[in-house]
């Protein structure tokens, strides 16, 4: 008996429900598929993730299975199509990648980098500053109080604020110019 | 988790299952359901008033000819595609060629013929959408249980298909011998259905 016959074989006693005929065949399948996806794809995770895809193809369409025709030829099919499914989604994914990276500069992780690095530089800037000004400039720039609310809670008047405020701006655009 | 344990988790639920294949049943009802959606187009839209002239003429049966075979080839070609088979490649190029035949048929006509003016054909677009409803529906139905691979030419094989029968009752319904009023209110429609089909089975037919 070859080998497709017994492959076959084993495929018509899964369809009846034979478990051990089952697991003999899904083995041999594996070494199919990998001997078969080793010479197309040369990445070993790569080629793991399509032998599971095809087997789950493999028992999902295994009612499809005519024991009167090739088991190979059946199999081979599925796998076919599973590869050319995988080198397409690979393709989608790296060409999007690409895309994100260098064709739109404004990319979310660029982006981010750019924020931490502002963020730091500004924050070092700010802490540079007397206690006062300070935490008028965070309360005005990072709570986003209003004038009339800082000078409340800061017990000083309103002039008084937008003067400090209007310092500690100037200091900090001097210190953050000989950052930059 | 690891191919050892999926082939477990397969194994220790294992059902029987029933053998799905298609045979001369399945195509001979597509035949049946595409045959009775014509009844019903010309039921609605009449059958044309000189069909006793033309019923007999060579081109009329040739042009018939090509659309029952374009039909019912595109049909069991679906049936068939949605079966994983690596020898799936004949059914294209057999609808392809009867395509193009039927397409340098009306051309060759065109060329021949002493008309020029298309005529305004949107009843009979209309009407070959509307009939193409039914024997597209039927086999997508019947198709459903298998596991489509190539999902998007077998979209277009089942518009194709649809599309075809819808073609068939307008030749029968539509009075236009004109040549170049088939080329653009018969066979386009049925090009752009295929194409429709090609692009709608990714998203309707189940992917295995």
């Amino acid at each position: 008996m070859s080998k497709g016959q017994l492959l076959s074989e084993l495929m018509k006693e899964a369809q009846a429900g034979n478990s051990t005929s089952y697991e003999t065949l899904l083995i041999e399948v594996n070494l199919i598929l990998q001997s078969y996806l080793n010479s197309k794809i040369f990445n070993k995770s790569q080629v793991d993730d399509v032998i599971q895809e095809t087997l789950m193809a493999v028992h999902k369409s295994r009612h499809t299975y005519d024991s009167n025709k090739s088991f190979m030829s059946w199999l081979l099919a599925i796998a076919h199509y599973k590869i050319s499914d995988h080198l397409r989604s690979q393709f989608k994914y790296a060409t999007q990648e690409l895309d994100d990276t260098f064709m739109d500069p404004k990319t979310d992780a660029l982006n981010s980098l750019i924020e931490n690095q502002s963020y730091q530089i500004i924050n070092q800037a700010l802490d540079e500053l007397d206690h006062r000004p300070k935490e008028i400039v965070k309360l005005l720039k990072v709570e986003g109080l209003k004038v009339t609310e800082v000078a409340a809670r800061m017990q000083l008047s309103e002039s008084n604020i937008k003067v400090i405020a209007h310092r500690a701006y100037q200091i900090l655009e001097i210190k953050l110019r000989s950052r930059l | 988790m690891s191919i050892n344990n999926l082939i477990k988790s397969f194994v220790t639920d294992l059902k029987p299952v029933k053998v799905f294949k298609y045979g001369a049943k399945d195509y001979c009802l597509i035949l049946l359901i595409g045959l009775f959606s014509i009844l019903i187009s010309l039921a609605i839209a009449g059958i044309r008033n000189d069909i006793n002239d033309i019923i007999f003429t060579k081109r009329f049966i040739f042009e018939i000819l090509i659309l029952i075979s374009l039909a019912m080839i595109s049909s069991i070609s679906a049936l068939q595609m949605s079966i994983p088979n690596i020898k799936t490649h004949y059914f294209k190029k057999i609808i392809f060629i009867n395509l193009v035949v039927w397409l340098i048929s009306i051309i060759y006509f065109f060329i021949n013929s002493e008309f020029v003016l298309a005529g305004w054909g949107f009843n009979c677009a209309q009407e070959i959408i509307l009939t193409s409803v039914i024997p597209s529906f039927s086999i997508y139905f019947i198709l459903k249980k298998a596991s489509t691979l190539n999902r998007s030419v077998v979209g277009w094989l089942i518009l194709t298909a649809g599309a075809s029968y819808g073609a068939l009752a307008a030749y029968f319904s539509c009075a236009s011998n004109n040549p170049l009023h088939i080329l653009i209110w018969h066979s386009l429609p049925v090009l752009i259905a295929g194409f429709i089909g090609f692009i709608a089975g990714n998203f309707i037919l189940k992917k295995v």
